[in-house]
């Protein structure tokens, strides 16, 4: 949990930065929460992101039933069993997505609001 | 009203027709209330509050008593107000002459500034209501000195849309610290500011994460259709979000931006004269070019509000060394925005607004306590200071406002922020008393309860 | 030059007008106010100020026209202008040199008299503001002992309720009777997997693991849900997650500095401090105590004493300003800042805006500000380092057991004896480096042998680049006597005087050190010699203080249910909100401190209340009444903070390690210094 200010420590702090985190110069109790195209440039295309989503799906992978995969990766990111018609659309995704297609969806589903959003 | 909702909220924009045919889009181009004068706002940010008596109204009352102690203004009850024995009157830097036609004011320091004079309206009196850098910075911002309330990019590009779909309305370039001076407070989360930087090497991008190494588009838009059919379907459930219609609408908006955001942060395809008439290649002010020069592309692409923050005008110390070099980083940039604007006919509907949070006093500061005053700098004020305005809707070669012969309290022309605010919406074609949005049971406004149009200063 | 006199006369007034939000004119206002500036002040000045204002030797009469109250209050005959009424008001017969003949060098020419008697029939428009005016405006602190956070806490009655199934836990009951009366249905509760989550983030950062998560749906017992809070209420994850919240107040940071920052090497320490109070739950008061006064509590341990003297690192962690000329001024800025920290964190108040002039919107006045600055004033925080006008926070040598102590001999010894190797290994590389250039020297030799040669040179230089780095680091980072951040009393402590906008030189009158007069009778007994924080500690940390656990527990709450029952959680004066259930809120806070104020219990209440565990899905009906939420008929939606978006990504990714605690830098990578350059922060003590 290191808190080193400015750029001064690569890394994580892109993210703390990019997500309003609490700068130590402002006291505050409450974070201000924005949404800004930066955030979704960040969730899009970073490597963080990417990286993240590459051990994902390689983890995800030691499933090798396929059905049964998906439904672990719905209950590993989402908490929640998957539906009959998210299976379907992501299976339809999958097969147009080449062979990062599981990397693709794991991308995918760390950027959405149902994952980024307390409920 | 709940498919309007897309944070839009309320009734309070009904009278604002969207005009797009993507009316859904909080970001849609509305009509303004009344024909405008200015279609879009530059505002370059002198973070830290510039010295007005140095730069731009020397006070003769002042120079005639440099470096003589004032008599300590003693209240009712015997004490010192003010730490004034520390407080000398100080005479301005460098000369301070008249300039261009109009014979406005501006220091030696500011030679090409001094250039374009003649386009310039000079407010002498404006006023603000908080001494402290941070919470006078918000509200030059805001218009409120302590809440998040939506800073004024927010609030215009609430009114207006964006004339560019591919890019945010409100850039800021090198913004503030304190996020909420670009933030969108209670507003749709869209319309806040999004932050940008001039790169300092090949590698750094103006703007993190732009591209996707790694993905073609197709992949890339294959993956973001998914992850917004995502989205939407957990909308669709919870119906009603503003957050999450913000954060939907924030990833089209990037994904448009990759295309459109490389070529006009990219500043090589400028002409040499052009780069040469920001100060681009001189070090001392080559980043406030470059930001200059982006945000003119940025404005001419139809961003509704841009600003440019430039930092280091506090200067509470050794004025006479520091503010030469403040200026030197910055006014040569400015002065080229301006010209450029001119050259390109784009001033006439564009509003370039240069300001401080606040000046500085005209009688000294010195921090020790034992310096000479050649060593002296000046303390904040916000009792009365200058802002300089440009372009759309404004008289050039105006000078509105004065103050006392102690440039302190203002007695004539006095423009207090909440002023300025109505007077830039109203530049813009927008009411600031029409422009609301309902939150905690009440109709909220940049200028809250105040605000009056300064006519005397519109063309 | 009259013109000066006056303009000074203001300076003195208009400068108390800072923190506030001043009020604006109207635009007719402006006008009148405008045609007083341009025609009628410049009257005043000229022929009446010589006399009749502040700046006056004596004011003649007891008259000033300085001010607008100054002649509506007027002088010894009575009021000076009547506004609207020109023939009442004294000071046009004194002009008309009926009554007193004014001024007395000469009668003024009629044309000005005219403007005179024109301005007071419009209404004798005036914009100066005037002290006399503001004096009469003095806080008054009964009044403001009304404002509902400077009330007593209350005892407050479980309400009833017509659905007496609803509620689970007694806050419930608040909840559901403030929905009933406003006819408001509150929505499903959520399913178990979203409860499950929720609940997870909110008390650990971290999203259930799988395995968590079939546990639970698994386990059909009624504690089901009680086994889990009690797991993540448990484990490690709370109290690293929980201090986060925490260390946003106090701006805890790696480095110190406001504009120019330096490594602030043992900040982790009291990083650590808070991750474990909230671990091992300790008690909120003993937490405000050992944060404002641990160097002046009692201890039986030298862990004790350790702990207390790194809480202290409150005070001085964050934005403490070290670079500054000039000391007297640095001195009274870290009394502000530490005030402003104490009355936010723990009072919800904005202190700081009392240090110029009275608060503007809360019953504070001036002298509250500087009675509770002395506690700091008489605090030492930072020293002057040997290096220009630098300062640096203090660091603390913590007492050490016998078997710490034993430790870090051998500590140091094993790191004598690395940095040893390093040096050997760099004079003997730096040896061969001089005999491999000598050898290049040599322009006989052929291509292959020279390559070769080149080649063993630069992976030499190669290694003293590394070496020098490494020593430098290692030298740096040497095991020494455990240190933490922290505070200790000055030699002399003494109350503080009133600094005129907070100027160290401009000095006001002393104030006796004391509490928050709105909030407290009673004035502090402070032993001979010392600061007095153990009392202002003992102060705050009182059940009986209106603000402390009303602020802590909607704080909390605030955490979990994204909004407080206060919105504005950070400042509960006159101006910020009001509590959406009062009663709830002094409910909670009352037996937040009978049960020895604990977070845990009360955290592990709110959880597993009907109101948490409500679904967060939306309803026409109560939308319709209540679109912001404020009775809380659903949950709340939130995006997840940066830290638990960062730690949830990893954590699906498999790839999380658990914290190491300790130092932010790790010693042993010397890369993670070399990115601060310590050269360029502040090279002799870095």
């Amino acid at each position: 949990m290191p808190i080193i200010r400015d750029e001064a420590q690569p890394g994580p702090a892109t993210l703390r930065n990019v997500f309003d985190f609490a700068q130590p110069s402002e006291l505050t109790g409450k974070r201000n929460v924005t949404a800004v195209p930066t955030q979704a440039l960040f969730l899009m295309n970073s490597p963080t992101v990417k990286k993240h989503a590459a051990a994902l799906a390689k983890r995800m992978k030691q499933e090798t039933d396929e059905t049964k995969r998906m439904r672990l990766l719905w209950l590993t990111l989402l908490n929640r069993p998957i539906t009959d018609e998210e299976r379907a659309e992501a299976f339809d995704f999958l097969s147009v997505s080449g062979d990062n297609a599981w990397t693709e969806l794991c991308h995918a589903l760390l950027a959405s609001n149902e994952f980024l959003m307390k409920l | 009203m709940q498919s309007a909702a897309c944070g839009m909220g309320s009734l309070a924009l009904s009278d604002l027709i969207a005009s797009s045919a993507n009316a859904a889009s909080p970001l849609a181009r509305r009509a303004p209330h009344f024909s405008a004068r200015a279609k879009r706002v530059i505002f370059v940010f002198l973070a830290g509050g510039p010295s007005q008596g140095d730069l731009f109204a020397p006070k003769p009352e002042i120079s005639k008593l440099h470096g003589k102690p004032i008599e300590s203004p003693v209240g009712d009850d015997g004490q010192l107000r003010v730490g004034v024995s520390q407080f000398l009157p100080m005479a301005p830097v460098a000369p301070v002459r008249p300039r261009g036609d109009s014979g406005m004011m501006l220091s030696d320091l500011l030679p090409n500034l001094s250039n374009v004079a003649d386009e310039l309206c000079m407010l002498r009196a404006v006023v603000s209501d908080n001494k402290a850098h941070a919470p006078a910075t918000l509200q030059f911002h805001t218009g409120h000195i302590a809440e998040a309330r939506p800073s004024m990019g927010a609030w215009m590009s609430y009114g207006l849309g964006t004339e560019n779909r591919n890019l945010p309305s409100y850039i800021t370039i090198h913004p503030p610290r304190d996020g909420r001076t670009y933030g969108s407070g209670f507003l749709p989360a869209i319309h806040q500011g999004t932050p940008l930087r001039v790169p300092q090497n090949a590698e750094e991008p103006a703007i993190a994460d732009l591209r996707d190494d790694g993905s073609t588009t197709e992949a890339q838009r294959r993956r973001l259709d998914f992850l917004q059919k995502v989205n939407r379907r957990l909308l669709d459930r919870l119906q009603t979000d503003a957050q999450m219609e913000g954060i939907i609408e924030s990833f089209e908006l990037a994904f448009r931006m990759q295309a459109k955001a490389p070529g006009l942060v990219d500043l090589s395809s400028e002409s040499k004269a052009t780069q040469e008439m920001y100060g681009i290649g001189t070090p001392s002010c080559d980043s406030n070019a470059k930001a200059c020069l982006m945000a003119r592309r940025m404005s001419e692409a139809g961003v509704r509000f841009v600003q440019v923050t430039m930092g280091g005008w506090d200067h509470h110390g050794n004025i006479r060394s520091s503010l030469p070099a403040s200026c030197a980083s910055s006014e040569k940039p400015i002065a080229g925005l301006i010209a450029d604007l001119k050259q390109r006919g784009m001033l006439k509907d564009t509003l370039v607004m240069i300001s401080g949070e606040f000046g500085r006093t005209y009688w000294s500061q010195d921090l020790s306590g034992t310096n000479p005053i050649a060593k002296h700098g000046r303390e904040h004020q916000q009792e009365s200071f200058c802002t300089l305005l440009a372009g759309a809707g404004v008289k050039a070669g105006l000078v509105h406002g004065e103050t006392d012969d102690f440039g302190f309290q203002p007695i004539d022309g006095r423009v207090h922020l909440h002023d300025l605010h109505a007077t830039i919406l109203h530049l813009l074609g927008l009411d600031h008393e029409r422009l609301t949005y309902p939150h905690h049971g009440r109709d909220y406004r940049l200028t809250d309860v105040y605000g009056r149009v300064v006519d005397e200063i519109l063309a | 030059m009259l013109q000066k006199v006056s303009s000074f006369l203001a300076v003195s007034l208009l400068l108390w007008s800072s923190c506030a939000f001043a009020k604006d004119q109207s635009t007719e206002e402006q006008a009148a106010i405008n045609d007083f500036n341009k025609s009628i002040l410049p009257i005043l000045r000229k022929h009446c100020y010589g006399c009749h204002s502040h700046q006056a030797k004596k004011a003649k009469g007891g008259l000033v026209l300085d001010s607008r109250s100054g002649w509506a209050r007027g002088g010894e005959t009575g009021p000076a202008i009547v506004p609207g009424k020109p023939d009442e008001s004294l000071l046009i017969s004194a002009v008309r040199y009926e009554d007193y003949q004014m001024p007395p060098k000469g009668k003024l020419p009629e044309a000005t008299i005219k403007k005179l008697e024109q301005w007071i029939a419009k209404g004798a428009v005036d914009p100066r503001v005037n002290k006399t005016a503001r004096q009469q405006q003095k806080v008054d602190i009964a009044e403001g002992r009304k404002h509902w956070a400077f009330q007593p806490v209350a005892k407050a009655a479980i309400p009833e309720v017509q659905d007496d199934q609803w509620p689970k836990a007694a806050m419930d009951r608040f909840i559901l009777a403030k929905l009933e009366q406003e006819q408001i249905r509150p929505v499903i509760d959520a399913d178990r997997h979203t409860w499950l989550r929720r609940v997870s983030f909110d008390l650990t950062g971290l999203p259930p693991s799988v395995d968590q998560i079939q546990d639970f749906l698994a386990d059909e017992s009624p504690q089901a849900k009680e086994k889990v809070v009690d797991r993540l209420l448990n484990s490690k994850g709370f109290g690293e997650r929980w201090a986060r919240h925490w260390l946003d107040l106090v701006g805890y940071a790696d480095q110190v500095g406001t504009s120019n920052r330096v490594f602030a090497q043992y900040s982790w320490k009291y990083r650590d401090y808070v991750i474990n109070a909230f671990n091992n739950d300790k008690s909120f008061d003993e937490f405000i105590r050992q944060q404002i006064a641990g160097d002046l509590l009692p201890h039986d341990s030298p862990q004790q004493r350790a702990e207390n003297l790194t809480a202290t690192g409150f005070l001085v962690l964050g934005d403490v300003e070290i670079v500054e000329a000039d000391k007297e001024k640095l001195l009274v800025d870290i009394v502000d800042q530490q005030l402003n920290k104490v009355g936010k964190a723990f009072l919800g108040l904005t202190l700081e805006c009392a240090r110029c002039h009275d608060h503007k919107f809360d019953p504070i006045p001036q002298t509250d500000y500087y009675a509770m600055g002395g506690f700091f004033h008489g605090t030492s925080t930072i020293y002057k380092t040997p290096r220009g006008v630098w300062s640096d926070i203090h660091k603390l040598d913590l007492p050490e057991t016998k078997q710490q102590t034993e430790d870090r001999m051998k500590q140091q010894k094993a790191h004598a004896e690395k940095l040893a190797g390093w040096k050997k290994e760099r004079s003997e590389t730096q040896a061969r480096q001089k005999e491999l250039d000598q050898l290049l020297k040599n322009d006989k030799l052929t291509k292959g042998e020279r390559d070769k040669l080149t080649k063993e040179r630069d992976q030499k230089a190669g290694r003293v680049g590394q070496l020098n780095r490494d020593i430098e680091h290692a030298e740096f980072f040497k095991p020494t006597v455990a240190k933490a951040h922290g505070v200790f009393d000055a030699e002399n402590p003494k109350d503080m005087r009133v600094t005129i906008r907070g100027n160290p030189r401009a000095l006001g009158r002393l104030v006796p050190r004391g509490f928050l007069q709105v909030a407290s009778d009673t004035l502090p007994k402070i032993p001979a010699k010392q600061s007095g924080r153990a009392q202002l500690a003992q102060w705050i940390a009182d059940g009986k203080n209106p603000l402390t656990a009303r602020v802590c527990v909607n704080r909390i709450w605030q955490k979990l249910f994204a909004e407080g029952l206060v919105r504005t959680v950070d400042y509960f004066g006159l101006p910020g909100d009001r509590p959406s259930h009062p009663e709830l809120l002094d409910f909670l806070a009352a037996r937040f401190v009978a049960s020895g104020w604990s977070q845990k219990k009360l955290i592990r209440n709110l959880v597993l209340s009907r109101t948490y565990g409500l679904a967060s899905t939306h309803s026409k009906s109560a939308h319709a009444i209540d679109p912001d939420n404020r009775w809380l008929w659903r949950m709340n939606r939130v995006r997840l903070d940066a830290e638990a978006m960062r730690d949830a990504m990893i954590f699906v990714a498999g790839q999380l390690q658990p914290p190491t605690r300790g130092s932010a830098i790790p010693l042993e990578y010397a890369e993670n210094v070399g990115g601060l350059d310590p050269k360029n922060v502040n090279p002799p003590n870095f």
